[in-house]
């Protein structure tokens, strides 16, 4: 998955430019072993668009790499914020393939959208516990059966304010809590398997990527594959994401920089000028009043 | 020529040259001109180098495209030395500060004098190990003092780390974590009767007090994972999380001293504890468990050092994005 806000990019280029692209994923991640065959989605805001709150909206579930529809759309777009997320799902007939399971989620009118990459263990068993903390509002707008639509209605249902432009730390403290009736609830279910939380949420203007996994390291024996390491999360940042010198980057150094490219592996083979969201973190970008306006970016711990 | 690298790599490894003789063997010359790269980031590495004359300073790239400083190394000194710990690419650059001359020891050849069993190839590992665990507190010395400190951990737990013997049943468990078909199970129990089992609860910190066995061990994470952070006051600032089958407290027992960073169970964890005096025992007892827990130990330094620099230079360049004016 892929989250970007900062200074008006090609769409184009975010999802398809590089060689490791957030499309170029569909078959070729390389930090997590799996291809991503079930659909992709993307959110973009434009600023100069009619109702410019509101960000175009693509799913699919082709696979990505296919899609002639998207690249078409993709290169006559420019965003100042983008939320995409190619599908991968295990292979076999259990899953539902269909457009209410594209990520990112959002809820009819509100401004925030989500997406995540990872699964909770025991959903099925423990989701209905979870239900008492999801507002009625939020939870008759679920349409699919994936967990991480139940995971953004909970982090909406905490939200001091869901419909109006978000507050960025009303959003974390939603998170923190969304993330500690999750802790509890897997707890009272004996769960201890364990579950990757990568989140990106973004309203368009405040984005943010989070790190996070329940019970990291507890494995079945046998079964230490896709445990062992934490599910990754990169950020980059800088000015004017494009091709500079044969490079897909951010460049101009971050000094007064104001674009920041989340992802869940970074885009380019040469990682050089990505970091990785600390674990058991979330990186919040949003705008400063100190700042006059401008953007600021911060990773705060979950002590959840 | 070769004399000369002998005392050079005498001085800076401090060993004795008679020891080092085997090491001529492999090792080219080098000169390059100021300014120019003799490796860069990101590149396959071939072998670690030796300054004879010359400065060269080592730059990582960083967010925003930009470049922080990591050291800048003089006459004498050695670069490039983790290609001999693990196999990742390069994670900074070398350039040279003025016109610089040396010699490069190449990977494949350390590695033949290594797996020849070569008593050279063993010592100058220790010695490379040391040098790598003293530039990890350098770059730590710089994230202390700096200003822009991000990810800072409040949990804590008053609940106290449980050590006990731990039983013959985890040897499977350890096997999970062998990428070799010589670890058995019977080796792993070898290890075993050196180590204690420590079960610790999520938050919860591994302090040691002076004398403790505990102090200068070896942290194998069997479940769960552990942090490692660096103490703020009250505060954790969190450098990196190390899950299972990976070290802990890898600097302080590569160098014997106090290890730099306060461990803390990010999980409830199971974590298998070997003391450094046992580890000489061992050795004696199995030399091919040795070998694997040494190699094991290398490549976690080199993860370490590449941690601690990435920690840095996301510090720095958030503390660019968020402070600096605008151009």
């Amino acid at each position: 998955m892929l989250g970007y806000v900062g200074s008006p990019v090609s769409v184009e280029d975010v999802l398809y430019g590089s060689e490791l692209s957030l499309v170029k994923q569909t078959t070729d991640a390389r930090m997590l072993a799996m291809l991503n065959l079930a659909g992709i989605g993307v959110m973009a805001w434009d600023a100069r668009s009619v109702n410019p709150d509101q960000p175009f909206v693509y799913r699919n579930t082709h696979v990505a790499v296919f899609d002639r529809n998207l690249r078409a759309l993709a290169g006559k777009v420019r965003a100042h914020a983008m939320l995409a997320h190619v599908r991968g799902v295990p292979y076999n007939s259990t899953v539902q393939i269909n457009e209410q399971n594209i990520h990112p989620f959002r809820f009819g009118e509100v401004r925030l959208a989500m997406a995540h990459n990872g699964d909770l263990a025991g959903f099925r068993d423990h989701r209905f516990d979870l239900l008492k903390f999801i507002k009625p509002d939020f939870a008759r707008r679920i349409e699919g059966s994936t967990d991480s639509e139940w995971i953004y209605a909970i982090l909406m249902s905490f939200l001091e304010q869901p419909y109006g432009s978000v507050d960025p730390d009303d959003l974390l403290h939603a998170l923190q809590k969304t993330l500690h009736v999750i802790r509890e609830v897997r707890a009272n279910h004996g769960i201890t398997r364990s579950s990757s939380v990568n989140l990106m949420a973004c309203d368009g203007d405040t984005l943010m990527a989070v790190r996070f996994t329940f019970d990291f390291g507890r494995f079945e024996t046998n079964a230490l594959q896709g445990s062992s390491q934490f599910l990754s999360q990169w950020y980059t940042l800088g000015r004017d994401y494009g091709l500079h010198e044969g490079e897909w980057k951010l460049t101009g150094g971050a000094s007064g920089a104001d674009s920041v490219l989340v992802a869940s592996e970074p885009l380019t083979r040469d990682t050089s000028v990505w970091v990785e969201v600390p674990e058991y973190a979330a990186l919040l970008v949003d705008r400063s009043v100190e700042r006059e306006g401008r953007r600021r970016a911060r990773i705060v711990a979950l002590d959840v | 020529m070769s004399t000369s690298l002998i005392t050079r790599l005498s001085n800076c490894l401090n060993l004795e040259p008679t020891i080092l003789e085997g090491l001529a063997v492999i090792a080219s010359p080098f000169a390059i001109e100021s300014g120019e790269f003799i490796f860069r980031q990101g590149e396959t590495a071939i072998g670690m180098y030796v300054v004879d004359h010359g400065r060269v300073q080592i730059k990582a790239r960083i967010p925003g495209d930009d470049a922080l400083s990591i050291v800048e190394l003089g006459e004498g000194e050695i670069f490039g030395e983790l290609a001999f710990l693990d196999e990742e690419d390069r994670s900074a650059s070398a350039i040279a500060v003025t016109a610089v001359t040396g010699w490069s020891i190449s990977r494949a050849g350390f590695r033949g004098l290594l797996h020849g069993r070569q008593p050279v190839a063993r010592n100058v590992l220790e010695c490379i190990q040391k040098k790598v665990a003293g530039r990890i507190r350098q770059t730590l010395y710089r994230i202390i003092e700096s200003s822009s400190v991000i990810n800072l951990q409040r949990r804590t737990s008053v609940v106290s780390p449980r050590w006990s013997i731990p039983e013959a049943s985890i040897a499977s468990l350890l096997e999970t974590f062998s990428t070799t078909g010589l670890m058995l199970v019977p080796r792993w129990v070898n290890l075993l009767e050196q180590c204690h089992l420590v079960e610790i609860s999520r938050g919860a910190r591994f302090d040691f007090d002076e004398g403790d066995e505990g102090r200068d061990s070896l942290l194998w994470v069997l479940r769960g994972a552990i942090r490692e952070c660096v103490a703020r006051g009250d505060e954790l600032e969190q450098l990196w999380v190390t899950g299972p089958g990976a070290l802990g407290a890898v600097v302080g027992f590569v160098d014997g001293e106090p290890h730099p960073l306060t461990l803390q169970a990010a999980e409830d964890s199971l974590v298998l504890a070997l003391p450094r005096h046992r580890l000489a025992h061992l050795e004696a007892q199995d030399s091919l468990l040795a070998i694997f827990l040494q190699n094991l130990i290398g490549q976690q330094l080199a993860l370490a050092q590449r941690r601690v620099n990435r920690h840095l230079g996301r510090a720095i360049g958030l503390h660019r994005f968020n402070h600096v004016t605008d151009h």
